[in-house]
């Protein structure tokens, strides 16, 4: 062991070893939880297993979920099987499965509910609508993101003519509770121009095309950052957290006249936020890189 | 819930509260916050109690439902972020926290990414092999090892623990060079 480790040890035990519970915490516990069951049931009451058809546009509701199963250990399914990934790495494994003509192992993971909602058979031919012209060639793009307080991990799946998005929304006990499976065109969120844009500008950021980023400021932002001092702000984040690795997920909302997309940012030494502001006529009205507060 | 249930429940916190504060002080750096996450643990957990039936096996559940519980406030948090026009100064090297290097040992902790604080702290407070700490995280274990490395990486670069000193880095220069939503 290293000194360094050593002394985090020593350290963590010096500093955590003597804290002790207070027991006036507990008193709150029932009340904490009734206010958490309130909330649950209001979520479950209102959530639905939609897939969505290609080419169709049109959601289609499949069943309402009241799920009250739980597990402990964060087991899922009747298998049983262990939640040994994220979100998004299991989207990609649901895809790969999809592609391979597996519609039943996803079934094991679900929920009663979704799993009742949603068939082998629906889930074929679902899958089988977006991808008539030709089989899956690749399989990828995993993401992770949070949606009303769950969990939600999505992998793209391509063939020759399609691109396709499996997005599933999982519950507290890690089971797969709905499936969304879009066509890229009816994929909305990320169709979103303020969306693309900020993916496009991190790219840009990334690899250094400080220009392209300015492409589409309004005069205001034009005229006050310059590519140099962009460049000079980007490489002063990459000296303070490491290279960039990946966008993590990408959150938008309006906020007046503007659409405010954050893009939260993995480097390899921590978390960043690059938050980009378009106004009525998207054009960039603002351009932030933020620290997240731990 | 029943009051057989209910003293069940209350032994268990009574058994292993304290364990789980500590966690949850080592994984957020702050008390309030910590038994704010305890408390929400416990509430999770109570919601579950009835199907629980390996109680010696109710410390782990409530263990991974406080790290993800924590994973999740952090998002939460993260999406409400207040707006700032400057980048808050990082990591300028204060002369006089050398003195305390249990402080600026934990205060470069405060700093690592979420997932590289709860290795650290699942590794070097609670002992755990990176099996179990993959366990936990709901990730492989080589993203555990691969996360310390990064964590210990980046704690050698305070002074005392490198070879050179870390030297004063001024945060960059960034905003929004337009007032109309810059506003915190």
């Amino acid at each position: 062991m290293s000194e360094l480790e050593d002394t985090l040890r020593t350290q963590l035990h010096g500093r955590l070893d003597s804290v002790d519970l207070d027991p006036r915490l507990m008193a709150g516990v029932p009340t904490r939880a009734a206010r958490l069951r309130r909330r649950r049931t209001a979520l479950a009451s209102t959530a639905v297993v939609v897939v969505v058809l290609a080419g169709v546009g049109a959601a289609v509701a499949v069943s309402q979920l009241r799920d009250d199963r739980a597990s402990i250990g964060f087991t899922q399914g009747e298998g049983g099987a262990r939640v040994d990934t994220t979100p998004g790495l299991r989207a990609q494994r649901y895809a790969d499965q999809f592609a391979t003509g597996d519609f039943d192992s996803i079934r094991r993971d679900m929920t009663p509910a979704a799993r009742t909602a949603l068939t082998v058979s629906r889930l074929r031919g679902t899958w089988r609508g977006l991808f008539d012209s030709g089989e899956v060639v690749d399989v990828g793009e995993p993401r992770d993101s949070v949606t009303d307080d769950r969990p939600v991990g999505s992998a793209v799946a391509r063939s020759a003519s399609t691109r396709a998005v499996l997005r599933i929304v999982l519950d507290d006990d890690g089971d797969v509770r709905s499936v969304l499976v879009t066509a890229d065109g009816d994929a909305d969120f990320e169709a979103n121009p303020g969306v693309r844009r900020t993916r496009e500008v991190v790219a840009q950021l990334a690899r250094g095309d400080f220009n392209g980023v300015r492409r589409d400021f309004d005069s205001t932002m034009a005229k006050g950052l310059s590519s140099r001092r962009l460049q000079q702000a980007w490489e002063q984040v990459v000296a303070q957290y490491g290279e960039f690795q990946r966008v993590d997920g990408v959150v938008a909302r309006l906020e007046g006249e503007f659409e405010v997309v954050d893009a939260v940012c993995e480097f390899a030494e921590g978390t960043m936020k690059v938050r980009v502001a378009y106004d009525r006529t998207e054009r960039v009205a603002g351009l932030f890189i933020l620290v997240l507060d731990a | 819930m029943e009051r057989v249930e209910l003293d069940s429940f209350e032994a268990f916190v009574a058994a292993s509260g304290a364990r789980l504060l500590r966690l949850a002080i080592g994984l957020t750096g702050d008390r309030g916050l910590a038994e704010d996450l305890v408390q929400e643990t416990l509430a999770r957990t109570f919601l579950s109690w009835r199907r629980i039936r390996d109680r010696e096996a109710a410390e782990s559940y409530a263990r991974r439902v406080l790290v993800t519980t924590h994973i999740s406030l952090w998002r939460r948090r993260r999406v409400t972020e207040r707006v700032t026009a400057e980048l808050p100064e990082l990591s300028v090297a204060d002369p006089y926290a050398v003195l305390d290097g249990r402080d600026e040992l934990w205060t470069a902790l405060g700093r690592l990414g979420r997932k590289q604080r709860a290795v650290l702290v699942l590794r070097y407070f609670e002992d755990r092999d990176d099996g179990e700490i993959a366990d936990i995280l709901g990730c492989s274990t080589s993203t555990v090892r691969s996360q310390a490395a990064r964590g210990l990486a980046s704690l050698r670069l305070l002074p005392g623990l490198a070879a050179t000193p870390m030297a004063p880095r001024p945060g960059p220069p960034l905003g929004s060079t337009t007032d109309r939503w810059s506003q915190p």
